[in-house]
């Protein structure tokens, strides 16, 4: 089957059978991961995508073979035999206007740790630089090193190299972005676990009072005895609820709130405000995280950092059908084109986006380009001129149209153009002239530059199926209010009952013991509220942290990164925190 | 933050009062004509107290022989071990067991309460109070509220009292019309110079309203939950306007009254009161015939133990308890729960949420079906075609034990054949009520052979005719 022969974008469908089923089973999971999924839309858009011409299927086959290639060389030991095949491999990628090859990158590594666990570090070694040529950069390649390190029985390296694994991470946008999105979750977590833990501290020390003043409250309705009884079932009931820690927690927390200090209730009700705003912030979030783990995200990001991996073309694909009129993702699928060097694919992209948008400069210079590039400088101008007499006309613009201008023998036009074009940019002209291409103009990426509309769309697109449930996390905004109401309702109802704080309790060997190892305890039997929430945040933090993955998104590492670290980091905190805590103790 | 100020502006009483009624955690220095005095304050009661003239090994050696607890002679050998040792004089004197750990507790709060005493005889030198977190106090040691150490000091000081001392068992009344109270920070600031009322702040007004004749002092201090010194000084003050006044009981009501007032206050139980160098200011000094009985034997004379009170007493720990074993109890399931199945309870823990939570779980699910997958396709890769278990792709590094489950916690069940895959959570051996996802290499042109449909590859040049 032919890939080539450049069918206008809106017209008829550009994906094979296999394609579109492959576009189907890629968003699968989205599919089933959430009720109304991105995709959803798939059977009633249009289909549209990426047309690969035999040329570039043929530099794609050649991909395939070098990397074949490059693992038989290397299973063989043939160094020089597999840097030719890694060469050959970059410049294939290179005729695709791309710069880096993720998966091959990650499966290079996964040899080099093979080999690691073989024991043979040279080839280890021979492979992470093979991988590092593939993707620069790749924060999988700093953890293969770090498990050729620990093999090698250099810990210390091996703990570098995870340090430069992580700070590899921020490289890469997809990684990046949910690394941040799991740093708000956790956050989110901290703040909301050290608030329960506060609650229960408060409870402790604070209960007994507690209890003694609703039993007060009893006494005429309920006889002695039971008043006990009353008042334990009074500070017990919400445990029986489903979810009844979280409503025991919730309930507490307003009855302690009349009996605590001013600062105790500072933080309660801090805490109930981050309780209530979560839902709303996590809305938020996740209908962009969705969108980020979507195929079109990926590929947009793909576009963005020169990454070409295996379902790249597919997954522009399911872009195109879910905005298929969309003038950032039209321009986009223009320049993926353009980069492959597919000009006639890439033409009707464009003249569609001029269509809805004449003045939009990067398509108008893009449209010049395909005439200027096949001798057409008569049309070529024209585009330029349109491009020039925009309002924010660049550099390249004047730039294009003295190139055509040259071509056209018209040099007074041509000096003439190349002057604005400098008073408009002198550097980058310069620059252009230096490394002056086969292409001879300029030409950029418009659509990357419509990516934040692109993905805002995509947003939209999956916010829409969501407006019906939009009302509900604005319901947990209400719980701050109804907490302070109760609360003063019931400090109100209380007073008068209330027994005065015994301010110096129980400093007996065993309190002092408890009191180490609770964080937070003192801090709620002297009122500090401040101080007590601070206490209970780190063991919150280190609970966390040591289940990393229970609380955000996996990051889509190529390569599972070592655990064990991060654990010992945490059991090390923990032990020098306590250890502290209780020194000073001991030290009165 | 400092306070400061004079003795001439304000008397030392206000001062004091002025640090209890904050709450303040502090040290307060007087210096005088002849010394200096360090009081330390924490949640507004005193804890220590020294003076620039007397260190506290002199104060303490001075309130030991007083009160003959230890004889000079050994008093003098433990000093001169402390200034040979450097170790510390109270940890020398219990550990040569000249005295236990809570005797010298209350030799170090009668010493205390000595040199309060002498500071209250203070009328000129300045004052400055330094507010802090913490201040340094002997572990154990008993504070002296304000009101105790004010109420006593009446007594102790000599000086000629405005009112009789109230006592526990008293029972006082209202004087209709005597006296107009005021509360601050609801008529007012405080008291402004000549204003006759009486101001009083919202425990004391809590007093006030009690105040029915009935009941005695001590058992409204009970009731109220304003500690007993507050409330003697209260009904002092009170007195000493001529707003209150005592009133007779018959001893039979009296003894009653006895039975269902607990001994125990929580604020400077008798138990715990140190013995002081004068008796104690709360002693009537012309009892009323109606206090004459003593509480020992007020309880003989009634007819039979108190019935409602032991019931109460015994369920006091219920009071304790409930509270600290659920705080321990949900303590410990917080700390298991980010190693749970999944923490979106934690986040989202309402019914209500429940659309945002599964939002969030599907999410989650999604990512790591990704990471999953991109396991899976790098394995394809390198071996050319998809592992027959997961556990392949654990032992490779690809993933961690912890992928071959879902966020949820359920395992993953997986199948695969040429050229696809299949993945499903399991739950008790049997396949949750889920679609299971199936992912394969169409699409991938890295590992689909069918999608680069190259033609012969090796197909004859073109030849140019002519």
């Amino acid at each position: 089957m032919s890939r080539s022969g450049g069918n206008p974008p809106a017209a008829s469908g550009f994906l094979r059978p296999q394609g579109v089923l492959s576009l189907v089973l890629w968003i699968l999971p989205g599919l089933l991961a959430t009720p109304p999924p991105l995709g959803a839309q798939l059977d009633t858009a249009p289909r549209e995508g990426v047309t690969l011409s035999r040329s570039v299927s043929q530099v794609l086959a050649h991909l395939q073979d070098d990397w074949i290639g490059w693992m038989n060389s290397y299973f063989q030991n043939q160094p020089e035999v597999a840097e030719e095949h890694l060469r050959d491999l970059l410049s294939s990628l290179d005729v695709l206007g791309f710069e880096r090859l993720p998966e091959l990158s990650t499966g290079a590594t996964v040899r080099g740790v093979e080999a690691a666990f073989q024991g043979s570090p040279e080839r280890a070694e021979f492979a992470f630089d093979a991988a590092e040529r593939l993707d620069p950069g790749r924060p999988e390649i700093e953890l293969g090193r770090a498990i050729l390190a620990r093999e090698t029985g250099d810990r210390l390296g091996a703990v570098i190299h995870q340090l430069r694994a992580i700070q590899r991470l921020f490289g890469i946008q997809s990684y990046r972005f949910l690394w941040w999105r799991n740093l708000l979750l956790g956050i989110l977590a901290v703040v909301l676990l050290a608030g329960a833990f506060f609650t229960v501290t408060l409870l402790a020390r604070l209960g007994p009072p507690l209890m003694s003043a609703i039993r007060k409250n009893l006494q005429g309705r309920i006889p002695g005895p039971m008043g006990h009884l009353g008042a334990a079932v009074i500070l017990l009931w919400p445990l029986v609820l489903p979810h009844g820690v979280a409503w025991a927690l919730l309930y507490w927390s307003v009855l302690l709130w009349a009996v605590a200090s001013r600062s105790q209730r500072v933080v309660l009700g801090l805490v109930w405000i981050v309780l209530g705003a979560t839902p709303l912030l996590l809305s938020m979030q996740l209908r962009q995280v969705q969108v980020a783990l979507s195929p079109p995200s990926r590929a947009i990001d793909a576009m963005e950092e020169d990454r070409l991996y295996g379902t790249f073309f597919s997954d522009l694909g399911v872009l195109a059908t879910l905005l298929p009129e969309h003038p950032g993702v039209l321009e986009l699928l223009g320049d993926v084109h353009r980069t492959l060097g597919q000009w006639e694919e890439a033409l009707p992209f464009y003249r569609a986006v001029l269509e809805q948008d004449p003045d939009d400069r990067t398509s108008l210079i893009s449209v010049g380009a395909y005439y200027f590039r096949k001798g057409d400088y008569g049309n070529a101008i024209r585009f330029f001129q349109r491009a020039a007499n925009l309002e924010d006309a660049t550099a390249a613009a004047y730039y294009n149209l003295s190139q055509a201008y040259s071509e056209s023998y018209l040099f007074d036009e041509q000096k003439q153009a190349l002057r604005r074009a400098r008073e408009l940019g002198e550097e980058q002209v310069s620059r252009w002239i230096e490394e002056r291409s086969e292409e001879r103009v300029v030409t950029f990426q418009g659509g990357l530059g419509a990516e934040e509309a692109i993905r805002s769309a995509l947003v939209s697109s999956w916010s829409r199926q969501e407006d019906s449930r939009k009302v509900r996390p604005f319901l947990s905004l209400v719980l701050p209010v109804l907490g302070l109401a109760f609360g003063l309702a019931l400090r109100r109802g209380l007073e008068g009952s209330l027994p005065r704080r015994d301010p110096f309790p129980d400093r007996g060997t065993g309190m002092r013991m408890v009191r180490t190892f609770v964080p937070g305890l003192t801090s709620a039997e002297e009122g500090r509220g401040g101080q007590g929430f601070l206490a209970a945040l780190v063991p919150a933090a280190l609970l966390l942290i040591a289940a990393p993955g229970r609380v955000g998104f996996d990051l889509p590492w190529g390569l599972a990164p070592n655990r064990g670290a991060i654990v010992a980091c945490v059991f090390a905190s923990l032990v020098i925190f306590l250890g502290i805590r209780l020194v000073r103790a001991v030290r009165g | 933050m400092a306070i400061e100020g004079n003795l001439e502006t304000f008397n030392l009483p206000e001062i004091l009062q002025m640090i209890s009624s904050q709450d303040k955690t502090g040290i307060l220095t007087v210096q005088g004509v002849n010394d200096i005095v360090a009081i330390s304050f924490k949640v507004g009661q005193v804890v220590g107290a020294v003076a620039l003239n007397l260190t506290v090994e002199e104060g303490l050696g001075q309130v030991l022989a007083s009160q003959g607890m230890v004889s000079p002679g050994d008093f003098a050998e433990v000093t001169e071990e402390h200034e040979r040792t450097g170790k510390r004089l109270l940890d020398l004197l219990t550990e040569q067991g000249l005295l236990d750990r809570s005797s010298l507790l209350e030799a170090l709060r009668l010493q205390t309460y000595r040199l309060m005493l002498q500071l209250l005889r203070w009328d000129q030198g300045e004052f400055k109070f330094y507010s802090g977190d913490e201040v340094a106090y002997e572990e154990g040691f008993y504070a002296i509220s304000v009101e105790e150490l004010l109420i006593r000091s009446v007594s102790d000081l000599g000086e000629e009292q405005g009112a009789e001392l109230p006592e526990p068992e008293g029972v006082y009344e209202r004087v209709p019309g005597a006296a107009e109270i005021k509360v601050q920070g609801v008529d007012g600031e405080g008291p402004s110079p000549g204003d006759p009322a009486v101001w009083l702040d919202s425990e004391e007004k809590r007093l006030w309203d009690s105040l029915d004749g009935e009941r005695s002092a001590e058992s409204l201090a009970e009731e109220i939950d304003l500690g007993r010194y507050k409330v003697l000084f209260t009904l002092y003050r009170l007195l000493s306007e001529g707003a209150v006044r005592p009133k007779a009981v018959p001893a039979k009501d009296r003894a009653e009254e006895r039975k269902e007032v607990p001994r125990d206050i929580p604020e400077a139980p008798p138990e715990a009161a140190p013995p002081m160098e004068a008796p104690p200011a709360i002693e009537p000094e012309e009892p009323a015939e109606s206090l004459e009985i003593p509480m020992e034997e007020a309880l003989e004379e009634g007819e039979e133990e108190p019935v409602a009170r032991r019931p109460s007493l015994d369920l006091d720990w219920i009071g304790e308890l409930v509270p600290s074993a659920s705080a321990a109890v949900v303590a410990i399931l917080l700390g298991a729960l980010p190693f749970a199945a999944s923490v979106s309870g934690l986040l989202l823990p309402f019914p209500w949420q429940s659309d945002t939570r599964q939002t969030l779980e599907a999410n989650r699910t999604l990512a790591r079906y990704q990471r999953i997958d991109r396991a899976a396709r790098t394995f394809f890769l390198l071996e050319g075609h998809y592992p027959d278990a997961l556990s392949e792709l654990v032992d490779l590094r690809l993933l961690a034990v912890r992928d071959l489950h879902d966020p949820r916690g359920r395992v993953l069940s997986y199948s695969s054949d040429d050229v696809s895959y299949l993945l499903q959570p399991v739950e008790e051996g049997r396949p949750v009520d889920e679609v299971p996802v199936r992912e394969s290499i169409t699409g991938d042109f890295l590992l689909d052979p069918d999608f680069l449909e190259v033609p012969d590859r090796e197909a004859p040049p073109l030849v140019l005719l002519d």
